[in-house]
């Protein structure tokens, strides 16, 4: 009985130290081995952990100069105000007011000039003052060369107010998107792409535009009477803007 | 003791000693090593010095206080670049003789190289500055990077025209023929990419998204419906390439376009038909296909 213990006791001696021995050289696959586009999957992953740019709880104050890129007849160029609160880093609301220029756009001017079409007859904006919300989707930073840091933000816009006409002010919409490039934690640039939608007089009013220097179809060259700005009819008008600006975060 | 148990016993304890000592025989050498390592360093303590200023990335506070769990990684990695191939470690010991930083970057590490590589662009677009006409289309642009900042791509716009309300507008009460203005209907030339501008991007702080900023100039021809048809054009554009993944990526592009045409002239026109010149805004967003495979760094 002893005997049989003792064979026991040193055949498991035995085994146990042949799988000592075999722990010491483990083989992996060589597909199984982590490469390096394998990044680590984290349940709750944070990407960015400490910012430049501070903006939740602040304001901003900015000017800006744009195009109505879309815009036929009158003067394509405005210039405004902004002024924003940003509610978090996430969030902000503010005012938009714009002036626009004076005067005619270029393809307007070509048309007074080869067939006489007066179209500042018609009626034209004068301003625009809009509520505008921003959901600031992307926070990031880029370097210019290596030689340089700025951070950037891009942006959804929502905008509602209303555009202010010669004679009448309409309700508008506007949807956009933007980006703000910092040169410091105060100073930005900021770069709008906005579509607005709103009613607006239709400037192309038959037997009203032709200001007798050509005589086309009108024979002798006769003026039309110059319309009242309440005889145009209106619709809805889109219109592209791209407005570019320097803002002031304080 | 029988033969037998003692045969049992002498074999076990071959065996058991043999891998005890293979172990301790390993055991030794990684305190070898390590042993190693520690003389050198009572008897030579490295020089560590403090990386000098290359450049505005190092000095500037505000920035290395900024950092994102992508960036600690990309620098323990680039921690481990600067070694010269000459000095490769091959042991534990080889680590001493790694060169200290001579250059940190804030962003050391691109997630999409594009040197040496093609760059397959396809996006759909609308011109944003035709007051008369509609013109929706496509674009495909065929690059080549030579570095990470400089490349030439070949670019084709097609557009569809069809009349907005205003020139409809004009026609009805103004017995105008908008479809003599100016419109193009295609655009092809070739373009020097510039992409010095990259960084990356936070999705509400949930993903990182990397990304580069390019300005193209170049020339080329656009088939027009004016008297010349095709005329030549100068082009510039502007541009963001947000990686997906190391081989595709989302682009958009906003190109301006140049040219000088005479249009054909309206039935009510009176005088001769003038040379004048156009310009098209063009916004088009799509994807990017870089091939071959990325060159892993």
């Amino acid at each position: 009985m002893f005997d049989i213990a003792k064979k026991l006791f040193f055949t498991m001696l035995l085994l146990a130290s042949v799988s000592v021995a075999a722990t010491t050289d483990v083989e992996v696959p060589v597909d199984e081995l982590a490469q390096e586009t394998v990044y680590p999957v984290f349940d709750n992953s944070v990407s960015l952990k400490n910012r430049n740019i501070k903006d939740a709880g602040t304001f901003d104050i900015g000017i800006f100069g744009g195009l109505a890129l879309t815009e036929p007849i009158s003067n394509t160029s405005k210039a405004g105000l902004v002024f924003n609160y940003h509610l978090n880093e996430n969030h902000s609301i503010g005012l938009l007011f714009a002036k626009n220029s004076n005067g005619l756009s270029v393809d307007a001017q070509g048309l007074k000039k080869d067939f006489g079409l007066d179209f500042s007859r018609a009626p034209f904006m004068e301003y625009s003052l809009m509520a505008d919300y921003n959901f600031k989707l992307y926070y990031g930073k880029l370097s210019l060369t290596k030689e340089a840091v700025m951070n950037t933000s891009l942006y959804l816009s929502a905008a509602l107010g209303a555009v202010k006409f010669v004679h009448k002010t309409y309700p508008a919409l506007a949807v956009g998107v933007g980006e703000r490039f910092y040169f410091s934690n105060h100073l930005s640039l900021k770069v709008d792409l906005r579509f607005y939608a709103h009613q607006a007089p239709i400037p192309f009013k038959a037997g009203a535009l032709r200001d007798g220097s050509k005589p086309t179809d009108n024979p002798g060259g006769v003026a039309d009477p110059i319309p009242s700005y309440g005889s145009f009819s209106e619709r809805l008008t889109y219109t592209t803007n791209l407005e570019v600006g320097l803002n002031y975060l304080f | 003791m029988s033969f037998k148990k003692l045969y049992l016993v002498s074999l076990s304890c071959m065996i058991l000693g043999c891998s005890i000592s293979a172990m301790a025989q390993e055991q030794q050498l990684d305190d070898q090593e390590i042993l190693n390592i520690e003389n050198i360093y009572k008897t030579e303590s490295p020089k560590v010095s403090q990386p000098r200023p290359t450049s505005p990335l190092e000095v500037a506070p505000d920035l290395l206080s900024e950092t994102t769990s992508e960036t600690a990684e990309s620098e323990k990695q680039g921690a481990a670049a600067p070694a010269p191939k000459s000095q490769r470690v091959e042991n534990l010991t080889d680590l001493n003789k790694l060169s200290p930083f001579s250059e940190i970057s804030v962003i050391q590490k691109k997630f999409l190289p594009k040197t040496e590589r093609f760059q397959l662009y396809a996006g759909g677009g609308t011109t944003t500055n035709s007051p008369w006409f509609l013109n929706m289309g496509l674009k495909v642009n065929l690059g080549y990077h030579f570095t990470e900042s400089f490349g030439v791509e070949l670019s084709g716009l097609f557009l569809s025209n069809s009349e907005r309300e205003v020139a409809k507008e004009i026609r009805d009460n103004n017995l105008l023929q908008p479809e003599k203005f100016i419109n193009t209907k295609s655009y092809v030339g070739v373009d020097l990419i510039w992409a010095p501008i990259y960084g990356k991007l936070t999705m509400l702080n949930k993903r990182i998204i990397p990304f580069d900023m390019y300005f193209s100039a170049g020339g080329g021809t656009s088939s027009t419906n004016s008297q010349e048809g095709s005329v030549p054009t100068l082009h510039v554009g502007v541009g963001q390439i947000f990686a997906i993944n190391k081989s595709m990526a989302f682009r958009w592009d906003y190109s301006w376009t140049s040219f000088q045409a005479t249009p054909i002239p309206d039935k009510l026109a009176t005088g001769v038909a003038e040379k004048n010149s156009y310009n098209d805004l063009i916004l088009t967003a799509g994807f990017s296909f870089f091939f071959p495979e990325a060159r892993y760094r």
